[in-house]
């Protein structure tokens, strides 16, 4: 108990530190009480770009971390397998791919990308769970189909870049992620349904500490788990969607921090799901700050820090073997 | 609980239990045996809604089975399986507790006779003084008594076991067994049991069901449908059928090295 709560306690003071100190860096710099007294009057034109250009950055990173963590959270309970992740087992990218083929085709329709990404993730993980389905879930065979599922709608959106088009550069500036250009209509989308998401995860946390136990468990305990499971990918994908829709695709977000927050605080859903939500947020912004300060004025995506982050942490997690915590 | 003409297939061509007709004796307790692949566990796995029956119907409380949401068939029974998984961080109590969920809503905090119930069951496995402890500290048989907590705790008429023996040692056996015959009597639980074990059958039930290539061959009381022929048919192993006044009726092999 001690321990969870200090672990909580730090996190809630690592992500301060880590806002403060992204909103601060930069081309442009401003001391902190600079900022707070230019953000309450709106004189300082120093603070009003950052207002407009940096704060939405920190906000969107805030949010796609807390959305992707706590995403794979309930993937891993509903999937029964701890190397369950939104981006490895091409749920993101599903996402993508609808999202953008839709937005190509229709470009007015921008306010509902979110929406297509839900289409599309929701796709990708019916495929998933229906290709991988023989009278139950095993973990690496779950995941060796999400690979497949993944690399197939990675494929197809890469296919967008070498159409040769004219919307060629737009349609690259979203499929990777980099947290650059980010507006306030961008953060409007991605603090409603990332929220919403959110707080559905919380709601529906006691259905995940159940479905953990096996399905058999789960029925004999008077469960619906067919029902629970929809609606519990439900709540992942819509998490998992929004965040790619506006942040790109970032795989292992999913994977790296519940593993963490379990080693911290436990198994039990109704701290896991709060825990991995400011965990995730402050990975991500730390990821995107440290990319866009380390080499400035050129920028690494947090993308491409979290996959050479996490394509040695899923080797760790699958070289660890026993997938599934013992009886 | 009444079954009638029950089949049960996983695929169309491979029947794994065919037209049963089974009565399952309320208030006492019923060993299912039979050697493996008979459809034994099959059986209890459709008889505890786990799988739906192709055909046939089963009768709990004078209700169709089918027709109960799974609420309601974990109100009137628990099932205990053989294998099981939990996070190792559970607590033992937490564990037990998930056995008020077919009598709460997950969103409605733990009423008085939630935590009686928890309790209660704690206090049967006498697993009182552990109740804070973590699943992973637990030994193979207490690991074992916190599942049959878990069931107890639902407070159900009929309870399911799916051999509880099997990964415990001889000590942990008989004391799970006797734990069970000792509940079953107590609070007149309905028990049924799959067991491997021939003699842990006859020992500890009243109501024996030998089932073979997914059709029940032996129906009765152990004492009267267990002989050197039956054993025979059931398993094609030769026996010896014996009594002594310290061990009740058991049955030995016929060695092949003797003769």
């Amino acid at each position: 108990m001690k321990k969870s709560l200090w672990s909580f306690a730090a996190v809630l003071v690592l992500l301060l530190v880590a806002v403060l100190w992204s909103v601060l860096s930069g081309s442009l710099q401003v001391s902190l009480l600079e900022l707070l007294k230019g953000l309450f009057t709106g004189t300082n034109e120093n603070v009003a770009i950052i207002r407009d250009l940096r704060l939405p950055r920190v906000i969107v990173a805030l949010f796609c971390g807390a959305a992707l963590a706590v995403s794979g959270v309930l993937l891993q309970s509903v999937m029964r397998s701890p190397l369950a992740d939104a981006g490895v087992i091409g749920i993101s990218s599903g996402a993508g791919f609808v999202s953008l083929t839709m937005v190509t085709i229709f470009p007015a329709l921008f306010f509902w990308m979110p929406l297509f990404a839900f289409l599309g993730g929701a796709i990708a993980c019916l495929l998933v769970f229906t290709l991988s389905w023989k009278s139950g879930l095993q973990p690496l065979r779950l995941v060796l189909v999400g690979i497949a599922v993944n690399a197939t709608f990675t494929g197809l959106g890469q296919s967008f870049n070498y159409r040769g088009s004219y919307a060629v550069t737009m349609v690259n500036m979203a499929t990777t992620s980099i947290f650059n250009l980010k507006t306030w209509e961008d953060v409007r989308i991605i603090v409603l349904y990332g929220a919403l998401g959110l707080v559905l995860a919380l709601l529906i946390s006691p259905w995940c500490n159940v479905l953990v136990l096996q399905d058999k468990t789960a029925r004999n305990l008077g469960m619906h788990v067919s029902r629970v499971r929809i609606a519990v990918s439900a709540v992942a994908v819509l998490l998992a969607a929004t965040a790619t829709a506006i942040g790109g695709l970032i795989a292992f977000v999913g994977l790296l921090v519940p593993h963490i927050a379990r080693q911290l605080i436990g198994s039990d859903h109704k701290v896991l799901i709060p825990f991995s939500a400011l965990a995730g947020a402050l990975l991500i912004l730390v990821a995107d700050t440290l990319g866009r300060t380390v080499l400035a004025p050129v920028e690494i995506p947090a993308s491409i820090i979290m996959t050479v982050i996490g394509g040695p942490f899923l080797i760790f997690l699958l070289r660890k073997g026993e997938v599934n915590h013992g009886d | 609980m009444e079954i009638k003409e029950l089949s049960f297939s996983y695929h169309r061509n491979k029947k794994l239990l065919e037209q049963l007709n089974l009565t399952i004796p309320m208030g006492c307790t019923t060993a299912i045996i039979g050697p493996n692949g008979s459809g034994k566990s099959t059986l209890l796995g459709v008889l505890a809604a786990n799988y739906t029956p192709s055909s046939g119907s089963i009768i709990l409380d004078g209700r169709e089975l089918a027709r109960l949401k799974p609420r309601e068939i974990a109100r009137k029974l628990a099932v205990v399986h053989q294998q099981n998984t939990a996070p190792g961080d559970l607590t033992v109590e937490k564990l037990a507790s998930f056995g008020r969920l077919p009598h709460r809503s997950l969103l409605v905090p733990e009423r008085e006779e939630d935590r009686e119930a928890v309790d209660w069951a704690l206090a049967c496995t006498d697993m009182q003084d552990k109740r804070l402890k973590p699943l992973a500290e637990l030994s193979g048989g207490e690991r074992q008594r916190v599942w049959l907590a878990l069931a107890l705790a639902q407070r159900t008429p009929v309870l399911f076991l799916d051999e509880p023996t099997t990964y415990l040692d001889i000590f942990y056996q008989y004391e799970m067994l006797d734990l069970i015959r000792r509940l079953g009597r107590e609070h007149g639980l309905t028990v049924v049991m799959v067991l491997h074990d021939m003699n842990q059958a006859i020992h500890y039930s009243d109501h024996l069901i030998a089932m073979k290539a997914g059709q029940v061959v032996l129906e009765g009381p152990p004492e009267e449908v267990i002989t050197a022929d039956s054993v025979k048919a059931v398993y094609g192993v030769d026996v010896v059928v014996k009594r002594e006044p310290e061990t009740g009726l058991y049955i030995v092999p016929k060695r092949k090295d003797l003769n």
